[in-house]
């Protein structure tokens, strides 16, 4: 008999602020925290960012890592959020049997910051900076000043890549492999990415505007999420207040194109079947979905194209990617933060700057917090490559 | 309930071609540069994929390992075929391209033909492309193989109801070219091909790194 498995602990940090309580008011409040930029150093004064509000020093004093400067903006935010998913899950990381991070960029914007100089001249700068450029030095950096010695794994499968690591976490907890796990992820901005994003001709220069027909592209964002796993017989055994069950993920490759989806969301289409039979669920069942919704023509279309052919009749339909922006590595994983809230809030968050929703495919939406008991969310995320993944919170 | 994995087909790049199931596929030919021997042995091969030539180096040879390793036979159920692909150097030969076109202090021109390729995990996108696949695919960045590891991530695949996986490793840093690729089938009954074990795996993860040279 496969395991049960439950959230009993979670952490964000995304550009509405540091923790899950920030995060809450402002989905609450309808305030997003998109804006020009202020940190990232960067010629592209004209595309708004969500920024998490905190220049590197501060980063460091929030979280407090033994050796500052091997400590790229993505890993400090990873750390933040981490210790608070842990603190909240009550569990001492010695006790943790795994970690899964996820991230598409790790250190990049530290490699950023080194190498303008170092090119000038050789003894420029430390190669501390850079020590931790690639994703896995991020994931092993985090595992090592948290203490958690158990399974180690870094997932880059682009946008999809945090929650890609929440369904291996449960898939190795159910399968009695790990007794619990810490997965998640984080991105935090970088100039590569502003670059080629920019260059794919996807970001917008207004707010991004999820789902309307006068959509024009995404806007970047940072962040990291995490949760604590565990099974729900350990969970009820120790009397921790359980905030969600996972009851369902899939994944699959809409094999069409290297950035764009099919013109019917095929692979998105099959993730949100393939989860829900393996949580036992009919479309019904599904109160609330938020959806990966960046903004892109592409792919609001073809995600409204899927959602309308697995589901008879649309449940109320969200992306908070209105609030915090595309937050790439990190937003599967600050998706499901958000989706276990409107569980535990019984609440769901708008869609903000919604006036035209696109009419081809017809879906219903939140455009204003809602009060309404949410017993099952399904949550989007999907990622250059094709890679599709959809994973079904339930209340617990 | 154990359902049991086995290997229809093993691929391996070794001292410059393609080995199949312990027999050389393609031969190696003197190249200019790595990019030029991935154009030779895609002749080799006779694939008529024009798609190819967009690609980056990694994703190039990922494709010409499945090619190898799949030919004709392509997999009969496309939504239950997984992919797994584990790697070491990530996607730094596009990371690199796409770095010094945004460097350009005169002008910096990003390209999104060079940017898509900057995910390791577009090698994944590559290949359902290719052959239709729409199953679970995963892409793993790890500093070395852990058999362990890799067996097990076949198995909760093949748990989730995939049905056959094309598992490997694929890597390319400069001039340096690395990949093996197993094709793997979820069987219950007794066959003769060989059982995918964390031996299996160590034995195939033995061959070096080539890298390209002007000498074989």
């Amino acid at each position: 008999m496969p395991k049960g498995v439950v959230v009993t602990g979670m952490g964000v940090v995304t550009c509405l602020g540091f923790g899950v309580e920030e995060n809450l008011l402002a989905l609450k409040s309808g305030r997003h925290g998109i804006a020009p930029p202020e940190l990232l150093r960067t010629f592209h004064h004209e595309m708004p960012l969500g920024e998490v509000r905190a220049d590197r020093g501060e980063l460091i004093s929030r979280s407090g890592p033994t050796h500052p400067p091997f400590w790229s903006r993505t890993a400090l935010i990873a750390l933040i959020a981490a210790r608070e998913a842990l603190q909240m899950a009550q569990i001492t990381p010695n006790h943790l049997t795994g970690l899964m991070n996820g991230t598409t960029v790790g250190g990049m914007d530290r490699t950023e910051d080194f190498y303008p100089g170092f090119m000038e001249n050789e003894r420029h700068g430390h190669m501390r900076e850079v020590f931790n450029h690639d994703c896995g030095g991020t994931s092993e950096q985090l595992a090592e000043e948290l203490g958690v010695r158990g399974f180690l794994a870094s997932i880059n499968t682009a946008c999809s890549s945090s929650v890609n690591t929440i369904m291996l976490a449960a898939r190795m907890i159910r399968a009695g492999r790990i007794k619990n796990a810490i997965a998640g992820g984080a991105d935090g901005l970088s100039r590569f990415t502003l670059n080629g994003f920019n260059s794919l001709m996807i970001l917008d220069k207004e707010l991004c505007r999820p789902f309307d027909q006068s959509r024009k592209g995404l806007n970047l964002g940072e962040g990291a999420a995490y949760v604590v796993l565990e099974t729900e017989e350990d969970a009820l055994k120790s009397g921790k207040r359980i905030l969600a069950r996972v009851s369902g993920y899939a994944n699959t490759n809409d094999a069409h194109h290297q950035t764009a989806s099919s013109p019917d969301g095929t692979g998105a289409r099959m993730a949100m079947e393939e989860a829900l039979k393996e949580g036992g669920l009919r479309p019904a069942d599904i109160d609330h979905i938020n959806a990966h919704g960046t903004a892109t023509p592409n792919n609001d279309e073809t995600e409204a194209a899927a959602i309308r052919t697995v589901f008879a009749s649309s449940p109320p339909v969200t992306s908070t990617k209105s609030f915090t922006g595309h937050t790439l590595g990190a937003a599967g994983a600050v998706e499901s933060v958000f989706s276990i809230l409107s569980i535990g809030e019984r609440m769901m968050f708008p869609t903000l700057r919604l006036e035209n929703p696109l009419s081809e495919h017809p879906l219903t939406y939140v455009t204003s917090p809602e009060n309404r008991t949410v017993n099952h969310v399904l949550s989007n995320s999907f990622g250059f490559g094709g890679n599709c993944s959809s994973i079904i919170f339930s209340r617990p | 309930m154990s359902t049991k994995l086995h290997i229809v087909s093993a691929v391996q790049l070794r001292e410059g071609c393609w080995h199949r199931d312990g027999r050389a596929v393609t031969e190696w030919r003197q190249n200019e540069s790595l990019a030029a021997w991935l154009s030779d042995q895609y002749r080799q091969l006779n694939m008529a994929y024009p798609k190819f030539f967009k690609m980056d180096s990694l994703c190039k040879l990922a494709t010409l390992a499945v090619e190898v390793l799949v030919g004709d036979e392509t997999p009969v159920n496309p939504q239950q075929t997984g992919i797994l692909v584990f790697n070491r150097t990530s996607s730094i030969v596009s990371d690199c391209a796409h770095q010094e076109l945004i460097s350009d202090s005169v002008n910096p021109l990003p390209s999104p033909a060079v940017f898509v390729y900057t995910l390791p995990n577009i090698m994944l996108g590559e290949i359902a492309i290719r052959y239709r696949l729409s199953g679970e695919n995963l892409c793993v960045i790890s500093d070395v193989a852990r058999p362990e590891e890799i067996f097990m991530h076949a198995e909760l695949m093949a748990a989730s109801g995939m049905t056959e996986l094309i598992l490997g490793w694929v890597d390319v840093i400069d001039q340096q070219a690395r990949a093996w690729m197993l094709r793997v089938k979820k069987h219950d009954g007794e066959t003769n091909n060989s059982q995918l074990s964390t031996q299996l795996i160590k034995d195939i993860d033995n061959i070096p790194t080539w890298t390209h040279s002007l000498k074989s």
